[in-house]
């Protein structure tokens, strides 16, 4: 039984390392991609081309449900895009708040009744109006039954009026340049890119006025920290390295950019489960790959999204746990089919296996793997040495490739140039080994619980006014 | 189960020096770039009157003067960060003036040596900047450059600067036909490349509409859009009837820009098989303040397409009292039922919008006229008077 246990504790601290070798490998694709991502950075004249009238026009789409708190903000930092032509549409989703009022009031907009539409259709609840005020020609709200995320998106592409749509979260804040950027490399290869990802990056203690990041800020509370050292590893370590392969499974739904065509080719949003933006990205490759079209599906570090994260462990564990549910489903949906099939190329040998077995799975064999350590340790304490070695390399690993992310950052972006800014991050991204990584995983299993029981709600989110976050710096 | 402690060890061993090696590159990064923030700082201080000057001497029609002091590189690098931009927004004169200030301090010397550097990335920053600098002495060199580059985002950049350097029609004429051939870019961004050129490039735009490549055919089509001369050449009418909508669209865009349609024609194009065109038709209608046109957006506003039937009703709005009749008669469904929901939303937002801008006499005169136009055909609506 104490051999059994300690066998299966090793074998799981095993399935650890091989997670952060192949993170390890991608984050060294990352490091391949990032010369060429200096040079967009540095010497694109993004100035000159939001004046151009070449840039290709693009449709912001806007899925609100209940999101009074932020959505003014948000929907004036996308008036105030430096881009030549583009029109931001707010979806409220059957809000039980005043997201339509605040939006109704701040932009004086009249009501409309809805026209039949013909094109791009796709189908969604009920549309009970349109709201437009003329002084605001690029702006429209669509009110709408309540249908989820999903479903807002979708009609929101019934709606939109350009061939390239961009999904935004409302609790997000774009910076000025974020779309000219990520156009001018849809231009690169207008033919092939179908869907290209913003960079994520935590909000929570930046100072924002009018609707902009002024000042990048770290986050002075705990679980906001925990997550930008997070993101900066998912993003720069990870999905840089994923886009260089043309691996890439998820466009996040903050911000991302994407051909209308295809979106509408694959039937648009799946609805009724959480996860749509990995779901949307698989449907891509699986339909890319089916009929033989070349294509990529890209990632534009420099193209940034700032975003709230949920500074309590209610809303961050509701966060999680939905994410868990969202790629369970999509595993089952639409991975298992692609699952080692030589047709869906790196898609179907590396990319989706390595979902299902690490991101998919890993709850199971970590939370086992511990508990088996547990049990060895109560049984018997003289095999502790090779425990800790073990517990040691993982930790090692992880805070490795966190600080490989954090080169990345130094090479080609800079957002956080402080000496003291650079350790504090180091530190945290060792701390998040130390409970925060574990709660995660069991978040996730509490997902996969949620996904069995068939609990599909979307769980608590309360969002925090950008103003109410000044003040707090302020103070 | 494997497990060999020693290996385990020699693993912990070689994360740790891992982790010192990328620690110590990226604070050896950030340290280098604080301290050359510093230096650029307290450099920039030096020239704080020198900038001044060249501030106050810009409009004046004297020439700038470069420092009294010869300058080492890092003062150059410094002093080109600043000048740089101010080139890029100045345009005639003052860029001009700016262009000789820059080659009397030797920021165009400084680039060239930079241009022979073995580093890919201190080349490509010396092209980029020699781009700015418009030295035409380095063309060919960076023709070369361009034909020797991985096709990445520095393709881009290094033809950007062949653009704005280059003094030959034909060489810009090259340059596109390379982008083209060996390049995925979205033809837009090509024809936004050659436009970085002072050039005339009508003529080889004009020669692109006669090749037998339809890439080559849209980017003339494209770069035609923004020339001052508007002869248009006969050809592009036959693109009209390509099999390729793009080629389609850019054709009447052309035609439209070019003010080179009849009615005849603008009747025919409301009417085309691409919504596309049918749209922009109706909208160019509306903001060019076409009135002659009016009375052939009747039909695209009662069209089943959502969209040109809105842009239609837009554009009627925008086209005084003829359009606004127009409206009137739709909405009062003189002319059976399409089109009939979408005339009565433009016709209380263009009241509304006619109350809400009163400024002076004319104004009022204008709102009058369309409420006698509106009671023409509908009565006196007092809610909507009332809301008004």
């Amino acid at each position: 039984m104490r051999d059994l246990l300690l066998a299966y504790g090793i074998f799981a601290m095993y399935y650890v390392v091989v997670i952060n070798t192949i993170y390890f490998g991608i984050i060294l694709f990352s490091f391949r991609k990032i010369t060429r991502i200096m040079k967009e950075t540095f010497y694109s004249k993004y100035d000159f081309l939001s004046g151009s009238k070449h840039m290709p026009p693009i449709s912001i789409l806007v899925p609100a449900f209940n999101e009074e708190l932020t959505i003014k903000e948000n929907v004036q930092s996308l008036l105030a895009l430096h881009y030549p032509t583009h029109e931001v549409i707010v979806v409220n989703d059957g809000s039980g708040d005043d997201t339509s009022k605040v939006l109704i009031d701040e932009f004086r907009l009249s009501y409309y009744k809805p026209t039949p539409i013909e094109h791009n259709t796709v189908a969604t609840a009920e549309v009970k109006g349109v709201y437009y005020n003329p002084e605001f020609p690029n702006l429209y709200l669509i009110d709408k039954e309540n249908g989820g995320k999903a479903d807002s998106l979708n009609a929101g592409i019934n709606f939109s009026h350009y061939s390239l749509i961009s999904s935004i979260d409302a609790d997000s804040l774009l910076e000025n340049d974020a779309l000219i950027r990520i156009a001018r490399k849809y231009m690169e290869n207008p033919d092939e890119y179908v869907a290209i990802g913003g960079n994520v990056r935590i909000a929570n203690g930046c100072k924002i006025s009018n609707g902009m990041v002024q000042k990048a800020r770290l986050p002075r509370k705990l679980l906001p920290m925990l997550q930008t050292v997070e993101y900066l590893k998912a993003f720069l370590g990870g999905r840089i390295g994923w886009s260089d392969i043309n691996g890439l499974i998820i466009v996040s739904g903050a911000f991302g950019v994407f051909r209308k065509d295809y979106v509408v080719k694959v039937g648009g949003y799946r609805g009724g489960y959480p996860g749509e933006d990995m779901n949307i990205i698989i449907k891509l490759h699986r339909y890319m790959l089916d009929n033989k079209l070349p294509y990529k599906i890209d990632f534009c570090p420099d193209a940034v999204c700032w975003t709230q994260a949920p500074d309590t462990f209610k809303i961050l564990g509701s966060q999680r746990k939905r994410w868990g549910r969202g790629n369970l489903k999509n595993m089952m949906e639409e991975g298992a089919g692609m699952f080692m099939r030589p047709r869906y190329k790196i898609m179907g040998w590396l990319t989706i296996p390595y979902n299902i077995i690490f991101e998919t799975l890993s709850p199971y064999f970590r939370i086992t793997g511990f508990l088996s350590l547990v049990g060895y340790s109560l049984v018997d304490m003289t095999g502790w040495k090779i425990v800790a070695v073990f517990m040691l390399i993982n930790v090692l690993y992880g805070t490795l490739l966190g600080m490989g992310s954090l080169l990345i950052e130094e090479l080609a972006f800079r957002r956080f140039p402080r000496i003291r800014d650079y350790f504090k991050m180091v530190f945290y991204t060792i701390l998040m080994f130390f409970g925060y990584r574990q709660l995660g995983i069991l978040w996730r299993f509490l997902g996969h619980i949620d996904f069995m029981r068939k609990n599909n709600s979307w769980g608590t989110m309360t969002r925090t006014s950008w103003n109410d976050e000044e003040k707090d710096e302020a103070a | 189960m494997f497990i060999n402690l020693q290996a385990a060890y020699w693993m912990i061993a070689i994360l740790l020096i891992l982790m010192i090696i990328f620690m110590s590159l990226t604070l050896s990064i950030k340290m280098s770039k604080i301290i050359s923030a510093k230096k650029e700082k307290d450099c920039l201080a030096n020239f704080h009157s020198y900038l001044y000057y060249l501030q106050v001497e810009l409009d004046n029609e004297a020439m700038l003067r470069p420092p009294n002091k010869s300058l080492r590189s890092f003062e150059k690098k410094v002093l080109q960060k600043t000048l740089l931009p101010w080139v890029e927004r100045l345009k005639g004169v003052h860029r001009e003036k700016l262009l000789i200030l820059c080659e009397a301090i030797g920021l165009n010397e400084y680039n060239k040596k930079r241009l022979q550097s073995p580093w890919s990335i201190v080349r490509l920053d010396a092209a980029y900047h020699l781009g700015i600098l418009r030295d035409k002495e380095v063309t060919s060199q960076l023709i070369s450059m361009l034909h020797r580059s991985n096709f990445d985002s520095s393709i881009c950049i290094i033809a950007r600067s062949i653009a704005q350097t280059s003094e030959y029609p034909n060489e810009i004429k090259n340059l596109i036909q390379y982008l083209v051939n060996n390049t995925k870019y979205h033809l837009h961004l090509i024809a936004d490349i050659s436009k970085e050129s002072s050039l005339d490039l009508r003529s080889v735009y004009i020669s692109f509409l006669y090749e037998d490549h339809s890439k080559l055919n849209k980017i003339g089509l494209i770069g035609l859009q923004d020339q001052v001369d508007q002869n248009i050449p006969e050809t592009v009418r036959s693109f009209v009837h390509s099999d390729d909508k793009e080629t389609r669209i850019l054709a009447v865009q052309l035609l439209m820009f070019a003010m080179d349609l009849t009615e005849k024609d603008v009747h025919y194009y409301l009417q085309f098989p691409d919504w596309e065109i049918r749209n922009m038709l109706a909208d160019w209608i509306g903001y060019s303040g076409l009135t002659q046109y009016t009375g052939l957006l009747k039909v695209p506003i009662q069209e089943s397409n959502w969209i040109v039937s809105r842009t239609s009703a837009k554009s009627l709005a925008q086209l005084g009292e003829y359009g606004f009749e127009i409206l009137c008669e739709l909405a009062a469904g003189i002319h059976g039922e399409q089109g009939r929901e979408v005339a009565k939303e433009y016709i209380d937002e263009k009241l509304k919008q006619t109350i809400n801008t009163f400024s002076h006499v004319d104004d009022i005169t204008e709102y009058n006229q369309k409420i006698f136009i509106y009671q023409k055909f509908f009565g006196k609506r007092h809610d909507l008077t009332k809301a008004l």
